[in-house]
């Protein structure tokens, strides 16, 4: 039991830092600013207020925790024994996305604007406006993980490879606390809102920090890239 | 007061300037960094009278200088809503 908990820490640390990476990514935590300048901008009330808020925070955790069961599920069917060439691949994911956070995650000039295309953005921006009731801010909140996927593709994947080798007990574990960490941030603003913080203030933290944000999230990434291609292809070697 | 247009940054189609859309949009940025109602209505209707009289003298401007010049002037009565204001179309 000691050598399984042994084996499994090495594992344990590189979600540990893929999770960090995945909460340093923004898209979500941008439309929730949105939502809930909108909606605290329109005069509602304070409790709707927040019942959005934290609806799109619950529709983000409900698409992360779908997200890494449905990886889980594909990788444990598909891959039932990880080789090197597994790893291997895994490990150029996740540092051709560390690479691109760093080149392509925030666009340059004022503010905090994203890769997204614009279009999107703007539809996107609508719909926070319009969002009126718990239903649409928790699709909006679904909707947001989906979008970012091409980036959170990378945490999720290796967090997936992880626990499609665990038994079912530890493999639902880990996607509930992952999932919850993932959306943390999310949970933290609603909170920082429900305790009559300005949305100003949250934005202007957001963006002081976008480059510390875009530089931990990237480098993290390609730091977990060596790590695993280190911990499963050089010491199988 | 001369008619003033305004070319839309979306459409980049002349509009003719709506003041009261103006009084909703800082109302709104007051109300998002949560100022009672009647103080953001207040402070709205002085950037509204800012900007109608910087206006006076132009025939054609873009919405991004009426944002521009409101957030200056929202800027002097309340620094987070102008924040708000100006930043608004760039949080994500």
């Amino acid at each position: 039991m000691t050598n399984v908990s042994d084996a499994l820490w090495p594992y344990v640390l590189a979600v540990v830092a893929g999770l960090f990476a995945h909460a340093c990514l923004q898209l979500g935590v941008s439309m929730l600013t949105l939502l809930n300048s909108h909606a605290i901008g329109s005069g509602r009330a304070h409790a709707a207020v927040l019942r959005l808020s934290f609806s799109y925070s619950l529709g983000a955790l409900a698409a992360t925790v779908g997200l890494v069961i449905a990886l889980t599920y594909i990788f444990t069917s598909l891959f039932p024994f990880y080789s090197t060439l597994e790893w291997t691949l895994l490990a150029g994911l996740i540092a051709g996305v560390g690479i691109a956070v760093l080149l392509f995650y925030y666009r340059r000039g004022k503010g905090t604007l994203l890769w997204l295309p614009r279009g999107f953005v703007e539809f996107a921006s609508s719909r926070a406006k319009k969002t009126k009731n718990t239903v649409e801010a928790f699709s909006l909140g679904l909707m947001m993980v989906i979008a970012e996927l091409p980036f959170l593709i990378a945490p999720i994947a290796l967090t997936a490879a992880i626990l499609s080798g665990q038994p079912s007990l530890e493999r639902s574990i880990g996607i509930g606390a992952y999932s919850l960490a993932a959306c943390l941030p999310l949970f933290s603003i609603t909170a920082l809102i429900g305790s009559g913080h300005k949305i100003s203030t949250i934005q202007r933290w957001r963006e002081n920090n976008k480059n510390f944000l875009q530089w931990s999230s990237g480098l993290t990434l390609i730091l977990l890239s060596i790590y695993v291609f280190a911990i499963n292809v050089w010491s199988a070697v | 007061m001369n008619e003033t247009h305004v070319i839309k940054r979306k459409t980049h189609e002349p509009e003719k300037f709506d003041p009261l859309k103006l009084h909703s949009s800082i109302v709104a940025a007051c109300l998002a960094v949560r100022t009672l109602e009647g103080e953001a209505h207040t402070t709205a209707e002085r950037v509204c009278q800012h900007v109608i009289d910087w206006l006076t003298t132009k025939s054609e401007v873009t919405s991004a200088d009426v944002r521009r010049v409101a957030a200056s002037h929202l800027a002097n009565y309340h620094a987070d809503a102008a924040y708000m204001y100006e930043h608004h179309p760039l949080i994500a």
